[in-house]
């Protein structure tokens, strides 16, 4: 099926790029699920049903995948054929030691409830730095530096992580 | 006074009405309901539209349903039968409450009823039987298709047993949708509401939760969580185990008589009562409104916390909730409403009868589904359960994280760990939970032939494919051996289609002659079906996209069917009809990439960033 | 006596028309069905036949054939909301009794 050898961007017709317009991209999913959901086949021949079956399922995946930024770049450097084991590892003592910091702080946080402005600030911060890297992520990208890509976008996904946690302590 | 629709005879001239309808088959009753011209049919026994799930059993294995129970002194008498859908090792504490002798038939749970063992497939296949026989002998017509319900929570486990039962009752499944889907479609159709919703399911013994966004017909699950053992019966024992705590002189009645009476006292309160007085045996019981909140609140907390942790998941707001619509026979409970318009401070819609918007949902579903609709709406649903496999430490690896959008398909490789080894045990397991002992086991798959070579050297790739049904096939391929065989799937649970054929022509065995007219005549219909799709394809974009051979190949396939479509073999025509498909396979493919083409053309598809 | 139309039913009624792009008007009809007798219908109409009753109103032409106008006439063609699902209701004098279903009618 040519449909299944496209990427998930050419799939729905968009650029190949760490910015997308969600609204678009929402817009152009929900026409092609009008199209190929199972659904729309019920009446249809097997040969039509395992078909649609197929693309519907493709669809989804690559909606989900291109919906969230992280899924987004790791699929981008997926198709430049960039190797993202996960087995590879950050060496970067420094970043190491500021997240053996940031887990402390964040430990210390769940202890002592109530400090309030401690949790926004760092928020904040973490918020900053994840912007500052999504800027280095498209920097890097466009120069075709993909290993800096995934560098960056390993640091990113930790940042995140720790926002994760610190969520539910906000008032 | 129904609303009406404006008809289009231009569409309506080809298109032939065909006989489906929905099935909510429920804890404590079924519907079966049709819809056409706008309007609902519900199917009616001894004038009721709600038919009891229920069961009774002579020691001849006389089976009877509904409120055509057999005679209650001498036979078997089985309630709720849905209830035992899906109940595993993992919960007979559950089944304790209940009198019957469980056993096992054919992978499955099964009661022993007068020596003979009864599958919950088995049995749930009577009340589907029923069904169907119901809205048959109504119409005067054979069903061609229904689209039955299950909770939004029901595992793959659950979900195969429901379609099994439904496929040995001779039913035609034209898709599974999840209970608080079909009560969106039902409030929702034909209307241009948009928003989030949330539907609250409280049945008679499950309780499902589903957020929903809708626009523009485009029906699309955000998430959905529930607890397939919890319900409107948990309130009933409740109220009787609060009888028999407090009324001295009613301690010798059993607990299930008890809950009829607690059921009775709960259906009395209202908005306006402050107490209620019963009586049962000349002995009055008073309760007041008071302490039947207090007694019922551990319930209603349980379902809020439910409802909570869905809207979490959906990743959206609380505050951006349009609106409660309230689904199940329980949530006519006054208490309900109050507290969840209380906790969630929104509008509550509770216009449509919670016992029958399921089925009506589910009517309007396979009135699109056949065809007979040209509505133009889309369901967009999410699984409801994680799946994972299992890994090394009884730990469970996700390959599908729940919530997530439906049909999708996930694809994992595997490797051999012993040089030489020909086969692979991956367990297939769904749930939330780390250990693998705490999720429910889908079962063990057996991939067989995997050619010898060293340890690590095969690349077998499993594919897990979910379909719009929520259902679960599993298939595998070896990717490096030169052969590429694929491997045997064995499934380990519930039933395997060679089973079930064998079973459906078992219980027609008498009336094969029947069957042999019956399938004749739909493979005339089916051939009529595909002769008229094919047609309409080549009229429209024929000459464009085929050359002048592949247009013959195809043009005297399809005079073929015609002509063995007129004659009186089902057999040959069934063949043929396969063959025509298998040579028009490319010129299928070809038209679907060409629609996706044209949906997103005007759109550079540039590989550049930028 | 004439068939009428009610302003939210026209409204909605022309906005139908012209999303599918042709059609003269609006045809209505009864047809037998459901458990106590006849039934409504409204569809697009193409053409006129020549003993139909038309009765133009905000714009909109109404085509009933004799038979129908039997028991339509009088009516009024409105348009409401139940719950989230809206379409249209006939307001016929002519109706007697209401069968549970809603569906069909006697007169």
């Amino acid at each position: 099926m040519d449909i299944l050898k496209k990427n998930y961007f050419e799939l729905f017709g968009l650029k190949v790029s760490t910015q997308l317009d969600l609204k678009d991209l929402d817009e152009k999913f929900t026409l092609l699920q009008k199209q190929f959901h199972p659904d729309k086949y019920s009446n249809s021949s097997d040969t039509e049903k395992r078909i649609a079956l197929q693309i519907s399922s493709y669809l989804n995946d690559g909606y989900i995948t291109l919906r969230e930024f992280v899924t987004r770049v790791e699929y981008i450097l997926k198709i430049k054929d960039f190797n993202t084991d996960e087995s590879k590892t950050l060496f970067d003592e420094e970043f190491l030691e500021e997240q053996i910091d940031l887990n402390e702080s964040i430990e210390q946080l769940k202890i002592n409830k109530g400090g309030n402005d401690k949790v926004n600030v760092l928020t904040l911060d973490l918020t900053k730095k994840m912007e500052l890297l999504v800027v280095s992520i498209n920097d890097y990208l466009s120069r075709t530096e993909y290993d800096m890509v995934w560098k960056n976008l390993a640091k990113y996904k930790f940042y995140r992580n720790h926002l994760i946690e610190l969520e539910p302590m906000i008032k | 006074m129904s609303l009406l629709q404006i008809k289009d005879p231009k569409t309506d001239v080809q298109s032939k009405q065909r006989f489906v309808v929905g099935i909510d088959f429920g804890t404590t009753n079924s519907i079966v309901c049709s819809y056409e011209n706008s309007n609902f049919k519900h199917y009616e026994h001894n004038g009721n539209d709600l038919v009891p799930s229920s069961i009774s059993i002579t020691s001849d294995h006389d089976v009877a349903v509904g409120s055509l129970l057999n005679d209650k002194d001498t036979s078997y008498y089985i309630p709720s039968i849905k209830r035992f859908i899906g109940v595993d090792d993992q919960q007979l504490d559950y089944l304790k409450k209940y009198n019957h002798t469980f056993t096992n038939k054919d992978n499955m749970l099964a009661l022993n009823v007068f020596d003979k063992d009864y599958s919950v497939v088995d049995l749930s296949s009577f009340i589907f039987n029923f069904l169907k026989d119901l809205a048959e002998k109504n119409e005067n017509r054979s069903l061609e298709a229904a689209v039955i319900t299950v909770p939004a929570y029901f595992n793959d486990f659950q979900r195969q047993a429901v379609k099994n039962a439904a496929l040995l009752a001779n039913i035609d499944v034209l898709r599974l949708i999840n209970e608080p889907t079909a009560a969106a479609i039902a409030y929702g159709l034909e209307s241009n509401s948009i928003g989030k919703f949330v539907i609250y399911d409280l049945g008679g013994g499950t309780f499902d939760v589903s957020i929903l966004s809708l626009e523009e017909g485009i029906f699309k699950v955000l998430s959905t969580d529930g607890n397939t053992i919890l319900g409107g019966d948990d309130i009933d024992f409740i109220i009787a185990n609060w009888i028999k705590d407090n009324c001295k002189h009613l301690r010798h009645l059993d607990l299930s008589t008890l809950k009829d009476h607690a059921k009775n006292i709960k259906e009395q309160f209202n908005n306006t009562t402050s107490e209620i007085n019963y009586s049962i045996d000349n002995h009055d019981i008073t309760l007041s409104k008071g302490l039947f909140r207090e007694l019922i609140s551990p319930i209603i907390d349980k379902t809020i916390k439910i409802v909570k942790s869905a809207i979490n998941e959906s990743g959206i707001d609380q505050n951006d909730i349009d609106s409660f619509i309230l689904v199940g026979g329980s949530t006519r409970i006054f208490e309900i409403k109050s507290r969840l318009r209380e906790v969630f401070n929104c509008n509550i819609l509770d216009d449509i009868d919670p016992d029958k918007v399921v089925a009506q949902g589910a009517a309007i579903q396979a009135n699109i589904l056949s065809g007979n609709s040209k509505e133009d709406i889309l369901l967009l649903d999410v699984l409801p359960l994680s799946l994972g496999i299992e890994t090394m430490g009884n730990l469970s690896e996700k390959i599908i994280p729940r919530n997530t959008a439906i049909p999708i398909v996930a694809r994992k490789t595997f490797t051999t760990f012993k040089d030489g080894q020909t086969k692979l045990l991956i367990h297939i397991i769904q749930g939330e939970r780390e250990l693998v002992s705490d999720c429910k086991s889908l079962g063990r798959i057996i991939l067989e032939n995997i050619p010898p070579m060293v340890a690590g050297a095969p690349r077998i790739e499993v594919e897990f494919q979910i379909d719009a049904d929520g259902l679960l096939s599993v298939t595998a391929t070896e990717k490096n051996s030169e052969t590429k065989a694929s491997a045997m799937i064995k499934p380990a649970y519930g039933l395997t289609d060679s089973q079930i054929t064998k079973m459906i022509s078992d219980a027609n065995a008498s009336a094969e002659e029947d069957m042999s007219a019956r399938r004749l005549s739909e493979s005339k219909v089916e051939a009529e079906r595909v002769i008229y799709a094919l047609e309409q394809a080549l009229d429209t974009d024929g000459s464009e996209l085929l050359d002048e051979s592949e247009y013959d190949v195809i043009t005297s396939e399809l005079l073929k069917l015609k002509e063995i479509a007129n004659g009186n073999d089902f057999m040959k025509i069934d063949n043929q009809i396969k063959v025509l498909e298998l040579k028009s396979e490319f010129y299928v493919e070809r038209r679907m990439n060409r629609s996706i083409q044209s949906l997103i053309a005007g759109r550079g598809v540039d590989d550049v960033l930028e | 006596m004439t068939i009428t139309i009610t302003d939210i039913a026209a409204k909605h009624v022309s906005s139908h028309l012209e999303k599918r792009g042709s059609g003269i008007g609006l045809r209505l009809g009864v047809k037998t069905t459901g458990c106590s007798g006849l039934g409504y219908v409204i569809e697009f109409a193409d053409k006129i036949e020549s003993d139909d009753k038309v009765f133009e109103q905000k714009g909109i032409k109404l085509i009933v054939s004799p038979k129908s106008y039997v028991y339509l006439k009088g009516t009024e063609l409105d348009f409401g909301k139940e719950g989230l699902n809206e379409g249209f209701k006939f307001n016929n004098p002519n109706v007697k009794d209401k069968c549970g279903c809603g569906e069909s009618f006697n007169v």
